[in-house]
């Protein structure tokens, strides 16, 4: 998949009489093998935008097509089929199954899958590609914030997807893992050629990215080259 | 997928332990439920209507028949022999013409037939004058009778021809004759065989055989006698004995001075002198009732009675002698009496709570016109004669075709539970106390005396057919017909229906009255049997009498009852699944959403949770097979097959129904919920400011109602039935306790009952322990905050128990809506009575919603402010070896303990049910007796005082000096015995006078039962005795010579007089009454 289109992109959240506008007409295309930072503060709707391009939710109105397809239109299992092939996820409070070692964790996506790789192998693979290849066995619970969170990227990238959303990835961890995670990402951008949209509060790291896109009230404020394109 | 979902559980050990609980729980109580108790179910029902089924379902009788005692639903047993005729073979045909009526069978009492067996004569060498004495001893059960009836005759001394009877001496009748009374009846062969198998109970002896369609009536118009065929009683009942001895009286008379001794005898009062006089034995002979009988029946049959062979015995030889009476000839005999009814009048029983219902036999006084035996004197029952001219009397020659054994017949046989509305077994009755209200202990067997007007009655020992009574009775030989109705099966309103419609066509078209005995079961009733002819009063009998239709309604509440419990545990137990696997679904809910933002299919989801539940599902599956299949090794319950496969599969079944909504619910799972952060449902609803604890927990409460409600409904449920079926029982003991029926539907049901509702309430626990354990594990910031902040742990815990007591409190009201609906429903009345522990049931949800949440309450308060629930997710090997100990210790421990209860519990089941029946089997009543002494404490301590049982602990005890101020009794009763002089005249030797002077002095406001003629026995050991006087020196407050009222300041003083065996030393003085406990025990020693 190379191309992300969103055109008059609208999300609106309503519950208890209210509703908030999270996204206000969102025009924007992402290309493979972009690096794109989302930068905007609190409740700018970074989030919102970041689970509709990962058919994680649907808008309101508008449209989003991949190669022109529009996924979303099908069903549910479909979706998920889509999100598996195409998709790889990093939140913000890493979101590792706490039962499950760092090797099974990294396992969840290809469950009942199939895949042309051998899974164990490819979850090694990925796990010594984030560099934890002596922590296989350990419980989330048994690992720091920074090893947690690149356990979440080998889970985000174990199976292949052409695009890495990350939520705010480095939101939880202190500047230097911040930074070493950014540099994960990076060096994942450049190796396998994946796009990735990452949103992130620190400006230091946005302006790192070849893409810099600025929200503010579900807006998009402004879309800018980076330094490193 | 199975290794993640083992993972999943594996490493959540607290959650995973009480899931196993749970499954624990749950498989036990369907095991017990619907593997083992559905068994005990199905057997209280077909027990009760296989056991007490008569084998008629309608009785017509004549107009007029009913006995006082119907007023009150009530038939007396064996209700059928005591009446005599009234129905024509015209209405018998008209009946059998009913649609609807399968089976009409008839009987004809048409009276007591006598039989005569000759076993001898004497012979007589010497000559001298002669006594031949009949002793007839007759054992009724309660004592013996012994009648001797002396006569005299001359052996070759003295010629008695044309001699009046002032010698005291008659003609020599030398045969050792014995003989005997047996009702004969008339039924229609064919309608008997098909209504109570009276065919099959034919004994196979001989010829014996049944009877067939050319077995005719005959009447010998010659020797005026009427010939037909009769079928023998195999049993006889009467427990006799008749002895005939002769004696050579010791009187020297020979043929020369014999005229001028004979006017000696008659000079000094004839046969008066001569039973004054010694005599030498020189034969006896003697034979029980038993005897007689099965040599009359070799007599009748010539076949031998054991071995069934022909014989041709001394017996037969003898009948043939010249000396055959002319009633005797050719087994020609008579029949005098005709059956006739026993009267009662209904009195108080003298133990309401025990026999609610209580008659009194009223004696028939016959005048000058009576015949011989009765005249002007009493009888039970009023005699009445076949004829009113003895040469009327009419003569029959029954020709016995055959034997039949009752106990073969198809009717109920239990005799304790025995419905007794069958002619073909003796009516049973205990003597339980004397005319002075003493208790037997144990209770003796009255027996049938053979006397046809006796209180007992006989069954028919010979029958005939119809046509015969018709012949010798005249127009309207049938006393009553039995109906059997078809498509009447079981105990239903359906039945009851078709049996209503078809008797009221009965009454229409012949105008006899009927009676629907469907549903009928024994009731003991206790009768007050007065003594003739001046003899002292009898005493008290109890008899299962028949309680007409009485069951039908309680069976429709037991079966409720128990079904509705069933129901309610299995409703428990689905609600507690859901709400299980809801609480799992939310404790998961983020994980479900991660799962599927990383490409998880929704139906992957899905058919996780299906498979868990399945998972658990077969785990309580075998859990159930491996109780029940242990229960079945260890003892010898025997269940089904399909039961036991269905025991397992219910469990299986109940899990995965369990999944369907957490199933449904996972569908709504977004994947965006990934993306939020922090609270999942924000949007709790708030009702009140958050001000205080008690508000905090209510917001929270509300705020989760949907699952509040879960637990809510969990708990309410099992609450709810409880006071229902509390109320039924209350019902059932209040209504029918007294009855039979009500007291074993009471005793096999109640236990399985309560069973039920604890493990249903169990399960409620663990619903509320479940869902608080989801509401403190959400909250852990909240209360990590409130920590942080401040809050004490004790304010934290009571922050969650509040929550606790809200759900039980909302459970109890909506437990008690529940159950008043379900009363209402049920009875249409408003249980005003018990309301007061319908109330108490409340007490139940408040405290299970406490329990089930102290575990989560416990937990909360752990909660070390910001650190997450990671804390029990460990992987460190040491811990993890600890854990799993833990944890298969702690399933082993709760597999065994389940499987002990369930092995202790199960042979219950069976014991409840087979000590009936081997009750029933070998020991009458007794059972019921003591299951009743039990309940009644009273009256229990009331018999034991009279009962010379062994001393064992008293109330209070004293020694010789002591009161029961000593003993600390100062503020409740002043009572001192002391040993005085005796003022009574010296008894006779061996034996001594004792007398004890008491003060008995109430000083509380206790009012007490105060008889001392049966209140005090002086007790030595083995030996007890009452007091032979008593001399009442002060006495106040004593109401009737009965009751010590406190209220008066009653008090006592007096001298009581005992005659004691010389031997006695010690002994001791036994104060014990209904309200004195175990009595006060006074000890005087040497
Ligand atoms: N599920 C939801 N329901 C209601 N409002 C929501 C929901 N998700 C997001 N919002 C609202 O939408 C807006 C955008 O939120 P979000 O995309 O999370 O912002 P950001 O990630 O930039 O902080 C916010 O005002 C937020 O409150
Ligand atoms: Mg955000």
């Amino acid at each position: 998949m190379e191309k992300i289109e969103c055109k008059n992109l609208h999300k609106e959240f309503k519950g208890d009489g209210t509703s908030t506008v999270a996204l206000n007409n969102i025009n924007l295309s992402f290309q493979k093998g972009e690096f794109t930072a989302i930068i905007g503060p609190s409740g700018s709707g970074k989030s919102t935008l970041l689970s509709l391009i990962g058919t994680l939710d649907k808008p309101s109105n508008g449209t989003l097509t991949y190669d022109r397809e529009e996924i979303l239109k099908k069903g549910k299992n479909k979706i998920a089929d889509f999100r598996f092939k195409e998709i790889g996820f990093i939140f913000q409070q890493f979101h590792l199954l706490p039962t499950l070692t760092a090797l099974e964790n990294v396992l969840t996506p290809l469950f009942a899958r199939k895949v042309p790789y051998t899974k164990i192998e490819r979850a090694k693979e990925v796990l010594k590609q984030v560099g934890l290849t002596d922590k296989l066995d350990s419980l989330p619970s048994q690992l720091s914030g920074g090893q947690q969170q690149r356990v979440a990227i080998a889970r985000a990238i174990v199976h292949k997807p052409s695009w890495l959303l990350a939520d705010e990835p480095t939101g939880n961890l202190d500047t230097e893992t911040g930074e070493r995670i950014y540099e994960l990402l990076k060096e994942l951008n450049e190796l396998e050629g994946c796009g990735v949209l990452f949103v992130t509060h620190d400006p230091v790291l946005a302006a790192k990215a070849s893409r810099i896109i600025t929200m503010k009230d579900g807006v998009v404020l402004s879309d800018k080259e980076g330094v490193s394109s | 997928m199975i290794r993640f979902i083992w993972q999943n559980w594996w490493r959540r050990k607290d959650r995973f332990i009480l899931l196993i609980i749970g499954a624990f729980i749950v498989s036990a109580g369907l095991t017990y439920l619907i593997g083992l108790s559905e068994t005990n179910k199905g057997t209280v029902v077909d027990n009760l209507q296989q056991r007490w089924s008569a084998s008629y379902d309608i009785v017509v009788r004549p107009k007029g028949t009913r006995s006082v005692t119907e007023d009150k639903k009530l038939l007396e047993p064996n209700y059928l022999s005591g009446m005599n005729g009234g129905i024509s073979i015209e209405q018998y045909e008209m009946i059998k013409d009913i649609p609807g009526v399968d089976i009409a069978a008839p009987i004809a009492m048409i009276g007591y037939a006598n039989y005569e067996v000759n076993f001898g004569e004497v012979e007589l060498s010497e000559e001298g004058l002669y006594r031949k004495k009949t002793t007839v001893t007759i054992n009724n059960g309660i004592d013996e009778e012994k009648n001797s009836f002396n006569s005299y005759f001359p052996n070759d001394v003295w010629d008695v021809m044309n001699k009046g009877p002032e010698y005291g001496v008659g003609a020599p009748i030398l045969d050792f004759s014995i003989g005997g009374d047996s009702l004969l009846a008339g039924i229609d062969p064919e309608e008997e065989a098909k209504l109570i198998g009276l065919e099959e109970a034919i004994i196979d002896l001989g010829s014996s055989r049944y009877f067939e369609d050319t077995d005719g009536y005959h009447f010998n118009e010659e020797r005026v006698y009427h010939e037909f065929p009769i079928i023998v009683n195999q049993h006889a009942y009467v427990d006799k004995i008749e002895e005939i001895s002769f004696e050579l009286l010791d009187l020297d008379i020979t043929e020369e001075n014999a005229d001028e001794v004979m006017e000696t005898v008659k000079e000094r009062g004839g046969g008066s002198y001569l039973d004054t006089l010694d005599g030498e034995l020189v034969e006896s002979f003697s034979s029980s009732g038993i005897e007689t009988f099965h040599a009359f029946v070799s007599k009748m049959t010539g076949v031998d009675w054991k071995t069934g062979e022909v014989h041709v015995e001394e017996v037969v030889e003898l009948d043939n002698e010249e000396y055959v009476s002319p009633m005797r000839e050719d087994g020609v005999t008579g029949i005098v009496y005709k059956p006739s009814p026993l009267k009662y009048d209904e009195i108080s029983s003298p133990y309401i709570d025990r026999w609610p219902y209580s008659y009194q036999l009223l004696p028939f006084r016959n005048g000058e016109n009576t015949v011989g035996v009765y005249r002007n004197k009493e009888s039970f029952r009023e005699p009445q004669l076949m004829a009113a001219n003895y040469v009327e009397l009419p003569r029959i020659k029954p020709n016995w075709i055959g034997f039949y054994d009752p106990s073969n017949l198809s009717i109920s046989i239990d005799p304790t539970t025995e419905l007794p509305m069958e002619t073909y077994r003796p009516a049973t009755a205990e003597y339980v106390m004397d005319s002075d209200g003493n208790p037997m202990n144990p209770p003796k067997i009255v027996k049938p005396t053979g006397d046809p007007y006796n209180f007992l009655t006989d069954p028919p020992g010979m029958l005939t057919t119809i046509e015969v009574a018709e012949r010798l009775l005249g127009e309207k030989p049938i006393s009553a017909i039995r109906i059997k109705v078809t498509g009447v099966t079981d105990l239903s309103e359906e039945s009851q229906a078709i049996l209503e419609k078809v008797a009221s066509e009965i009454e229409k078209r012949t105008g006899l009255i009927t009676d629907i005995t469907l549903g009928s079961s024994p009731q003991l009733a206790l009768t007050y049997v007065p003594g003739l002819n001046g003899e002292s009063d009898i005493g008290w009998l109890q008899q299962p009498w028949v309680n007409i239709g009485s069951s039908i309604s309680i069976f429709k509440e037991t079966k409720i009852g128990f079904s509705g419990i069933v129901a309610s545990v299995i409703a428990v137990a689905i609600v507690y699944v859901w709400a299980s696997g809801i609480v799992n679904l939310l404790a998961r809910r983020k994980e479900f959403a991660v799962l599927l933002s990383i490409g998880w299919r929704p139906s992957r989801l899905n058919q996780l949770l299906f498979i868990e539940a399945s998972l658990i599902g077969l785990f309580v599956a075998f859990i159930s097979w491996v109780m029940l299949g242990f229960v079945y090794i260890s003892s010898e319950v025997s269940i089904s097959f399909e039961r036991f496969l269905s025991t397992g599969l219910f469990g299986l079944i109940v899990y995965l129904l369990g999944s369907i909504i957490p199933m449904i619910m996972a569908r709504s799972i977004s994947p965006y919920e990934a993306m939020r952060s922090g609270e999942i449902s924000g949007k709790s609803k708030r009702l009140f400011q958050a001000k205080g604890i008690n508000r905090m927990a209510i917001n929270h409460f509300i705020g989760k109602w949907k699952r509040s409600i879960l637990s809510v409904i969990s708990i309410a449920l099992p609450t709810a039935l409880l006071a229902v079926f509390l109320y039924i029982t209350f019902r059932l003991r209040g209504i029918m306790y007294t009855s039979l029926l009500g007291e074993y539907v009471a005793l096999e049901i109640g236990p399985t009952h309560y069973i039920a509702i604890i493990v249903a309430l169990i399960i409620a626990i663990l619903t509320t322990a479940e869902i608080m354990w989801q509401n403190v594990s959400e909250r852990r910031e909240e209360i990590s905050l409130l920590q942080s902040i401040g809050w004490k742990r004790w304010s934290i815990r009571r922050l969650i128990l509040a929550e606790g007591v809200f759900s039980g409190l909302f459970a109890a009201l909506i437990g008690f809506t529940i159950a008043l609906m379900i009363i209402w429903g049920l009875y249409h009345a408003f249980p005003a009575e018990e309301i007061g522990f319908i109330l108490m049931t409340g007490l139940i949800p408040v405290f299970i919603g406490v329990l089930g949440t102290i575990l989560p309450a416990e937990r909360a308060v752990r909660i070390v402010p910001n650190r997450g629930m990671g804390g029990n997710i460990s992987n460190r090997k040491a811990v993890e070896k600890r854990l799993k100990w833990v944890v298969i210790s702690t399933s082993l421990l709760i597999f065994g303990t389940f499987l002990f209860t369930m092995v202790r519990v199960a042979p219950n089941i069976e014991h409840a049910n087979s000590n009936v029946e081997v009750e029933q089997v070998f020991n009458p009543t007794e059972g019921s007796v003591e299951k009743i002494d039990r309940e009644e404490p009273i009256s229990s301590r009331d018999e034991s005082a009279n009962s010379y049982e062994a001393p064992s602990d008293y109330l209070i005890e004293l020694h010789t000096g002591e009161n029961s101020e000593s003993k600390g009794w100062g503020g409740v009763l002043f009572y001192e015995a002391k040993e005085v002089e005796s003022s009574m005249p010296p008894p006779e030797p061996g034996m001594k006078n004792i007398a004890i002077e008491f003060n008995f002095e109430i000083r509380d406001t206790m009012s007490y039962h105060m008889r001392p003629d049966h209140h005090f026995t002086l007790i030595d050991g083995e030996e007890s005795y009452h007091p032979v006087d008593i001399k009442i020196i002060e006495t106040i407050g004593w109401e009737d010579e009965q009751w010590l009222h406190g209220i008066q300041d009653g008090r006592m003083h007096a001298v009581l007089e005992f005659t004691v065996h010389d031997s006695i030393d010690n002994y001791g003085l036994l104060l014990k009454n209904g309200t004195l406990g175990d009595g006060i025990m006074v000890k005087f020693e040497k």
